[in-house]
């Protein structure tokens, strides 16, 4: 069943001359217990997309949607008292600045016992101890003397275990995690994946992870909607997506990335002269010197300076004339959906491009 | 051909009050490193926030002295440089920061930011400064246009251009990258990194790049240095490293690092850093080592040359 249903979601900042449309007719669905990540470079609407669903978007944005619906209530229909009832209790996010979305004035232990109190109405014993049976289970050591710590005394790492204490405190069933783990360090950002894959599983909570880090998404979700200036451009499973990206902007930002290590064996086996393991792709510089990453050109379109026809089509290797005129339009693709005349898996797709005139972007050095 | 760098047991230590009547605490946030970096190289510094990776950056851009060691640019001492040459010295190495969006100065045009290093340590007169400018802007991929634009008005990774624009403006030797990419896009990411590159050939420059994206490290590095709490874990040719680390730090941030199906969560270390100021008696990694054995909580294991690289292990070789 669905537990999420977000259809023509957009999210729109008036301005005295124009309006700029941050989000742009978004539609997601989420199941009970699945995990779905969006990606999406910086200003492609991903973190506002799930602010609009926390009703958390800053004036003077609006938000409209043919939809917007969590576990069959009308998010719209639903009164300010109401609403904030569910978020925090029903549905609860985790930022991405551990530091400064908790409050450096009071404990973490206050912290945590303030959102069991209000959501749970619980008495303030019995809060405390769930409070600290929460930090233990989120991997705190020495929970109970660490209930008394101010945001300060705790590093980057512990302060994002504790804001998820808090969001998973009054059992959610939807969590939505934006960029849980970009102010972290490798090995802490590990540590907080797995935490949050376990969590996902343990509790058959839906997590959405919003990241601008392929690697992150390819590791923790099994879908994936890339979203590029407010619209979604592509949603596949996961595997399917890496394997074979059907957008031209996925394959690109697939193809930007160095490519990944080996992965590490505990058996170890030996690598015949070097050069073999890994996916041996020929780039770095294992063997040509002048290895270098594929690129996209260009830099993403503003709020107010969006093309005409296909939003990624200044960009693209790819576009026609009819790309720069008629905006395709997102349309079921392969078992997921795409925003692209011409996907990259369309067997025809070389002649329809040729027929339409094919201009492909100008490099930049 | 000698190196155009060479560091020897390279040490900051920082005195840290920790109150009225405590005895004063030593921060070791360097503690001994070593490498030698010719020119056209580049040796990436990896570890965790705290490692000491930055401060080994203000080391070599001889913002601050070392404590102890030696630091040879040129094969000139640099750590009490001869009368007039260190003027020479700090041309010779130019940094570029992390942040884009806070190492240029809103209130001054791109012109005037590139020219700034030019009129404080050249004698050209202005015109000549500008066409420099102008000419270096162009080897970074901007262009003319720019020339009388403000930093807002640039995105992020054109204003880290504009930084290495500047960094490269008095011709330095060699060039101290700290986390130059992190703040950007993996699209201008990409972009930025191949521009690195393009420099380092066509100017020969030696960089010491520093950064905590393992995958970034792999495609530009020529060797790796592998830091931990200050200390050298592992050093030595990248191919070495990468496809075999020994040291059992290299093999967690390894693990740790995301992807598909790649990350096996039981290589990953447990807990945090320990505190600098109080490090373990042992060798610093045992607090969350997988590995450690009752030698490591004893003695500190010193660098030793296994398999064409250092490695600061007591069991490196189980990995062999």
């Amino acid at each position: 069943m669905a537990l999420l249903e977000i259809e023509d979601l957009s999210v729109t900042f008036p301005s005295r001359t124009t309006t700029g449309r941050a989000v742009d007719r978004v539609s997601i669905v989420v199941a009970e217990g699945e995990s779905l990540g969006v990606v999406g470079e910086s200003g492609s609407g991903k973190s506002l997309t799930m602010l609009a669903v926390m009703g958390l978007v800053p004036y003077p944005g609006q938000v409209t949607a043919n939809r917007l619906k969590f576990k069959d209530r009308d998010l719209f229909r639903l009164s300010g008292r109401e609403r904030r009832q569910l978020a925090g209790k029903s549905m609860a996010m985790i930022f991405q600045d551990p530091m400064t979305s908790l409050n450096p004035c009071f404990t973490v232990g206050f912290q945590l016992v303030e959102t069991l109190r209000i959501h749970e109405k619980i008495g303030r014993k019995a809060a405390r101890q769930r409070a600290i049976a929460l930090l233990e289970q989120v991997g705190i050591p020495a929970a109970e003397s660490r209930m008394r710590a101010f945001p300060h005394q705790l590093s980057g790492g512990m302060n994002q275990r504790v804001m998820i204490a808090m969001a998973i405190a009054c059992q959610p069933d939807l969590l939505i995690a934006d960029e849980p783990t970009t102010a972290l360090d490798v090995t802490v950002q590990a540590q907080i994946l797995d935490l949050l894959r376990s969590l996902q599983h343990d509790r058959g909570m839906a997590l959405i992870l919003v990241t601008h880090n392929m690697d992150v998404v390819a590791d923790t979700a099994r879908r994936v909607v890339v979203m590029y200036a407010g619209q979604i451009v592509e949603e596949r499973d996961t595997a399917g997506l890496f394997a074979a990206p059907q957008h031209p902007y996925t394959a690109a930002l697939l193809a930007a990335r160095p490519p990944p290590y080996p992965p590490l064996s505990p058996t170890l086996p030996s690598p015949a002269g070097g050069e073999g393991l890994g996916r041996g792709q020929g780039k770095g510089r294992d063997g040509a010197e002048s290895g270098r990453l594929a690129t996209i050109p260009g830099v993403p379109p503003g709020l107010h300076d969006r093309p005409r026809g296909c939003l990624f089509g200044p960009r693209c290797a790819y576009a026609t004339e009819r790309s720069c005129t008629i905006q395709p339009e997102i349309r079921p693709w392969m078992g997921g959906r795409i925003r692209c005349h011409y996907p990259l898996g369309d067997p025809d797709r070389n002649a329809r491009m040729a027929a339409d005139g094919l201009l492909g972007a100008k490099p930049v050095p | 051909m000698t190196a155009l760098v060479v560091a020897c047991g390279l040490e900051r230590t920082y005195e840290v009050r920790r109150g009225l009547f405590k005895e004063r605490g030593r921060l070791r946030a360097v503690g001994g490193i070593s490498f030698a970096l010719a020119a056209g190289q580049t040796l990436a510094v990896v570890g965790e926030s705290g490692c000491g990776k930055s401060t080994l950056a203000r080391l070599i851009t001889l913002i601050e002295k070392p404590t102890a060691g030696t630091l040879a640019l040129d094969s000139v001492d640099a750590v009490n440089p001869p009368a007039g040459e260190k003027r020479r010295l700090r041309r010779a190495v130019q940094l570029v920061s992390q942040d884009p969006y806070g190492s240029l100065n809103p209130r001054k045009k791109i012109g005037t930011i590139l020219e700034e290093p030019l009129a404080i340590n050249t004698k050209l007169p202005k015109r000549a400064r500008a066409g420099q400018a102008i000419e270096m802007m162009a080897k970074v991929g901007l262009g003319r246009e720019h020339y009388g634009r403000y930093p807002h008005m640039f995105s992020g990774g054109q204003r880290q251009r504009i930084a290495i624009a500047r960094a490269l403006i008095l011709r330095p030797k060699l060039v101290v990258a700290d986390e130059p990419v992190s703040a950007l896009d993996v699209s201008v990411q990409a972009q930025v990194l191949n521009l690195f590159m393009d420099l380092q050939q066509d100017l020969g420059l030696a960089y010491l790049f520093i950064s905590h994206d393992l995958a970034v490290v792999r495609h530009i590095a020529h060797d790796v240095l592998v830091m931990y709490l200050g200390l050298a874990m592992e050093q030595g040719p990248k191919e070495k490293i990468l496809r075999r680390p020994l040291h059992p730090y290299t093999r967690a941030l390894l693990a740790s690092t995301p992807g598909l199906g790649r990350r096996s969560s039981h290589g990953v270390p447990k807990g945090e850093l320990p505190s600098p100021l109080d490090p373990p008696k042992g060798c610093v990694f045992s607090t969350r080592c997988p590995h450690v054995g009752e030698r490591c909580r004893e003695e500190r294991p010193g660098a030793r040359l296994i398999d064409g690289r250092e490695v600061a292990c007591h069991f490196a070789e189980q990995f062999l």
